[in-house]
């Protein structure tokens, strides 16, 4: 009991000294072999650099569908130099259902998976459904400011209301202005899928 | 002493209301929403566990809530015509409040049930070879061929196996004879089926039923029958990307007719032809059939596609007009065969007319152009076709 107490306070120390922008976060590459694992810092970029992140789940059908749209996304991203996660926010799902759902999905060569399981992540940028997508500018300190925080783009109007393909590419064009030095269009347009819970 | 006696008698008795309201939610869910959200249901999201419903809780919630769930977007008539299936309030209310609690004892009884579909893989009507839908893109029509070995008579049919695989890319089915074989000439691509609707001849498709992801198994009324010839079985699929290459295969199964289902029923099918809609136009088309000799209807079944907004079904005769079918806010995802309660008389004279509403505007939610583009009629993503089925038996042969 004092030894859980020591460790309370000292991590109310350390959270107090850093803040929370640049309390190191608890992530992990999926995908990679238990030996290899590597923590993943999505955050430590260098000062202005963009990272983007798309919030998926694994049992989502709207953040499922959506895949090919969001490898096709992280890929312009990648020619922009914009780095670009898709992050499980789940406490649940074993790494190995994250690693059969990146291959399934195609997702392997294309974007990096990583899993959020204490939500740490996720709770910073704001996420709350997936698919969800948050762009952000780096402070080089481990804090960012979020530039945009939305749908990825407008496949689903509404639970049951699907289009054909989508018509607008809301994650795409923040990116695009973003890069380019543009601002970027409001009102962000909510994000339409399963709750993150 | 008399405090803490009391203390406990109280905290028993929450656990005890709370153990109640908990199963009173469990069996609300098992009833309405297990057939579909079970281990092997046709919805795409499975809640066959208490632990997948608590994390799922929220999306639950505002479903519930705003009336999207449990599907069902036909109006029920002021006489009952068409089987209700959303909650009462009291219903919706006891769901809503273990939902909102988070607690998952609360659906403790809810248990998966992978075995309540499964069945023979001898029993199912399917495809030999099946078609590999790709990962994105709109909705699909393709039709297969499945071999039916013997003339029989069915109550109806169901999905075999609706949360297998390979089903998942379908939201709907409808099927047709045709004992001839002639749409095989069609079929000879090196994958199963072909892009196209599987009506034959002049018999539509869903002429021996209908079912969906809202509607996985179609029953006749009692007392009524398909008569089902052997040959082939064309079973037309709509279909939807998953976000992933996937397999598709639709297998069914008969339901077996009893000895008193003796009234066999056909189809008839009134077309929308011609179909153009002009873009940035809303506008609604009247489709009529009359009726040369009296006739009980006992399904109807609406084909759409992005475009159609609403349906309004009526019979008309020279005194009144009788509401058969309203449905207000068409979506595709959660359309299904409407079956009637009890069979409808349609008496020689009257006139059957389906009012079918259309938006090919930027306030279409389901819009696939922009801006909008006109649209003639044709397969989905970009097409429109639309048609009313309506499943009827021969007023002559009632008892």
């Amino acid at each position: 009991m004092r030894g859980l107490l020591l460790h309370a306070f000292i991590l109310l120390v350390t959270l107090a000294a850093c803040g929370c922008a640049s309390a190191p976060l608890s992530l992990h590459v999926v995908g990679e072999p238990a030996a290899t694992k590597a923590d993943a810092h999505p955050l430590d970029g260098a000062r202005g650099s963009l990272v983007a992140l798309v919030f998926i789940s694994h049992e989502c059908p709207i953040a499922n569908a959506m895949m090919p749209e969001i490898v096709a996304i992280a890929d312009e991203a990648k020619a922009r130099g914009i780095a670009f996660y898709a992050v499980h926010p789940a406490r649940w799902p074993t790494d190995d259902a994250l690693a059969a759902h990146a291959r399934d999905f195609a997702l392997e060569g294309h974007i990096a998976v990583l899993a959020d399981r204490s939500q740490e992540l996720t709770h910073r940028v704001g996420a709350t459904v997936t698919p969800e997508a948050a762009l952000l500018r780096l402070d080089g300190r481990g804090g960012f400011e979020r530039l945009y925080l939305g749908r990825v783009n407008d496949l689903y109007a509404a639970i049951g209301r699907r289009r054909a393909g989508a018509t607008s590419n809301d994650l795409l064009d923040a990116m695009r202005a973003a890069s380019e030095g543009r601002a970027i269009a409001s009102p962000q347009p909510k994000a339409v899928g399963c709750f993150i819970e | 002493m008399f405090p803490r006696a009391a203390a406990i008698l109280a905290v028993t008795a929450g656990a005890c209301i709370a153990r109640a309201d908990g199963d009173a939610a469990a069996r609300v869910f098992t009833r309405h929403c297990l057939p579909c959200h079970g281990t092997n249901g046709s919805a795409p999201l499975v809640l066959d566990s208490a632990e997948r419903i608590v994390r799922n809780r929220k999306l639950a919630s505002m479903l519930v809530e705003d009336g999207t769930m449990p599907p069902s977007i036909a109006l029920p008539s002021a006489d009952g015509l068409v089987v209700d299936r959303r909650l009462s309030s009291e219903d919706r209310a006891t769901l809503l409040a273990a939902l909102g609690a988070g607690a998952a004892h609360a659906f403790d009884a809810v248990k998966p049930n992978a075995d309540d579909r499964a069945m023979r893989a001898s029993d199912a009507i399917a495809p030999a070879r099946a078609w590999t839908m790709p990962a994105s893109g709109g909705a699909r029509v393709r039709t297969f061929l499945a071999p039916n070995a013997s003339a029989v008579r069915v109550r109806g049919v169901r999905a075999a196996d609706p949360g297998a695989r390979a089903q998942l890319p379908i939201r709907m089915m409808f099927l047709a004879a045709d004992p001839r074989g002639t749409m095989r000439v069609l079929d000879a691509g090196d994958e199963g089926g072909f892009e196209a609707m599987g009506n034959v001849g002049l018999v539509p498709s869903g002429a021996l039923g209908a079912l969906s992801i809202v509607r996985p198994s179609f029953e006749l009324p009692p007392g009524f029958c398909f008569e089902v010839p052997a040959g082939d079985i064309a079973i037309e699929t709509i279909g939807e990307p998953l976000g992933r290459a996937a397999r598709v295969l639709p297998r069914v199964a008969w339901i077996a007719a009893g000895s008193d289902d003796t009234r066999p029923v056909h189809a008839l099918a009134i077309p929308a032809k011609s179909l153009l809609l002009r873009a940035d136009t809303c506008s609604t088309i009247e489709l009529t059939h009359a009726a040369r000799a009296d006739i009980d209807v006992v399904a109807v079944i609406v084909k759409g596609g992005a475009f159609l907004r609403s349906a309004e079904i009526d019979v008309r005769n020279d005194t009144a007009s009788t509401r058969l079918l309203t449905v207000p806010d068409y979506r595709m995802a959660f359309a299904e065969p409407w079956v009637f309660t009890r069979a409808q008389r349609v008496t020689a004279g009257s006139t059957i007319v389906a009012r079918l509403g259309f938006d090919n505007t930027a306030d279409n939610p389901q819009q696939p152009s922009r801006p909008p583009q006109d649209v003639e009629g044709g397969l989905p993503p970009l097409g429109e076709d639309a048609m009313v089925v309506v499943l009827y038996a021969d007023a002559a042969n009632s008892r």
